[in-house]
């Protein structure tokens, strides 16, 4: 997966999950903030906490 | 002996002339205020010792004091009086400072704007979340109020309002009886308009084996390091306001010299993000539910965010946070202290609160920081400086250079909509 689909797709479950729990337009009126998330999110992901517990593809396979 | 007393009904005429305006407090109890004071001055008649004898002092209002709401900017938290004093303000008032009331603080101290004004103009926002706590300290209403910073609440308002903000490692005090917002990162800070004052409160407040700042000896001229990459993050006119600030420290013998960090300033933000999104999802995932029209929309969108991020990206901010704290202070021990813009600007108009990134890395590192003010801008609007601590329990050395830089720079005016006479002693 592409960092841009990877970073999308992050977006999107967080859309997906504010839809089940608040409703659509909760979930429109929260673009900015899910916007703000899924970057942070996609920051996060790129730093690498040192002997941090996982198993991601890129250790296992 | 009414020493206390007789400087009550001066301070009370001075909010009630320009609160009006400035709109600082949620709720003063004038008659509870004049017994207190009655009291201290029979404390002080019977021979106690009480360091902050008559010092008066806001509390924000998500922070309990007996008897009085806290209301947290929420509508149905308005009418549930606290039955007592938070551990913090009871410590105030056992060393007999002058509890006046509450003051307004934006809802759960998040970033919808509340009613206050900035006494430097009551067109620009006093910042927030700690609003009513900077501007009555700005206006003169009182010498020190408490805030609380989960980003930037505490030093932003004081640097828009003119003031002295300083915000303690994290866990120096209790945060019992304080409404939370993100635990890990919610930490009680003090606005006054003096280092000196500052320290007072400090030492009355902070937990056992601390070391207390005293008489505040200063320590300088102190080795300070410009962070390049979060001075980056502040508009040109205030970079270069702050820069002129340290060039004149420097001309007084600070060594100025520059300095990095672990990783980019942006992407401490990012982890601020997701640790406050999520535990303020945790703090609000029933009362969410309860009142959803009662949040105010800044504030609702950060918690229903929060709620619908997965746990593992909090494990691993949490994780990186950890790890980025002793990096952070092996790269930085070098220094007194880390100087940089406290905030992107000036005092924006009253649509926001202002940004709160330029605060929100100390706050993520549990670092101690602190924001005076070293001037103004061409619209007469306060610039102020943040000093980071260059370690969690370096409280009382941030203090100390703290004092030594307000010696060295010019002393603000009283802003235009405060308190302009002195009160009677």
């Amino acid at each position: 997966m592409s960092v841009k689909e990877e970073s999308d797709s992050v977006r999107w479950q967080i859309v997906l999950r504010t839809t089940l729990l608040f409703g659509e337009e909760r979930a429109i009126a929260n673009r900015e903030e899910i916007d703000a998330a899924a970057e942070a999110i996609d920051r996060l992901k790129r730093l690498r906490p040192r002997d941090f517990a996982s198993l991601d593809g890129e250790v296992r396979t | 002996m009414d020493r206390v007393a007789s400087t009550v009904s001066d301070i009370l005429d001075g909010i009630r002339e320009t609160d009006g305006d400035v709109q600082a407090w949620v709720r003063i109890d004038e008659d509870a205020v004049q017994q207190q004071a009655q009291l201290i001055d029979g404390r002080l008649a019977s021979g106690e010792d009480l360091p902050l004898a008559g010092l008066t002092v806001g509390i924000k209002d998500i922070i309990d004091v007996g008897g009085l709401p806290t209301a947290a900017g929420f509508a149905p938290f308005e009418d549930c009086a606290a039955e007592r004093d938070a551990p913090v303000v009871a410590r105030l008032r056992r060393a007999g400072a002058l509890i006046v009331g509450k003051t307004v603080t934006t809802q759960f101290a998040s970033s919808d704007p509340s009613k206050t004004k900035n006494p430097w103009n009551l067109e620009r926002t006093p910042g927030g979340s700690s609003a009513g706590s900077a501007a009555a300290v700005s206006a003169h209403h009182v010498d020190l109020a408490l805030g609380t910073q989960t980003g930037g609440s505490v030093l932003r308002p004081s640097a828009y309002c003119g003031i002295i903000g300083f915000k303690p490692g994290f866990g120096w005090t209790s945060t019992e009886g304080v409404v939370p917002f993100a635990a890990s990162l919610d930490t009680i800070g003090i606005h006054s308009r003096t280092v000196v004052n500052a320290a007072r409160a400090y030492d009355v407040m902070a937990r056992p084996g601390l070391p207390r700042a005293g008489t505040v000896e200063p320590i300088g001229p102190p080795r300070l390091a410009i962070w390049a990459d979060a001075l980056a993050n502040a508009g040109e006119r205030m970079r270069d306001g702050v820069i002129d600030g340290l060039e004149a420290l420097a001309n007084d013998g600070a060594v100025i010299q520059h300095t990095v960090a672990p990783i980019s300033f942006n992407n401490f933000i990012a982890i601020h993000t997701i640790v406050s999104r999520s535990e303020a999802a945790a703090a609000h995932a029933e009362l969410i539910f309860k009142h959803p029209d009662e949040y105010q929309p800044k504030v609702r969108s950060m918690v229903e965010t929060g709620l619908a991020l997965p746990a593992d990206v909090y494990v691993r901010a949490q994780r990186m946070r950890e790890q980025l704290r002793q990096e952070t202070v092996d790269l930085w021990s070098p220094f007194d202290a880390i100087a940089i813009p406290t905030s992107q600007s000036v005092a924006p108009d009253l649509s926001t609160t202002g940004n709160h990134s330029l605060q929100a890395v100390a706050t993520l590192l549990g670092l101690p920081s602190i924001t005076l003010p070293i001037g103004f801008n061409p619209d007469y609007l306060p610039i102020g400086v943040q000093l980071i601590g260059t370690h969690p329990e370096a409280d009382v050395k941030l203090l100390r250079v703290a004092r030594w830089v307000e010696q060295h720079m010019p002393r603000l005016p009283r802003p235009p909509h405060g308190v302009q006479q002195q009160k009677k002693q």
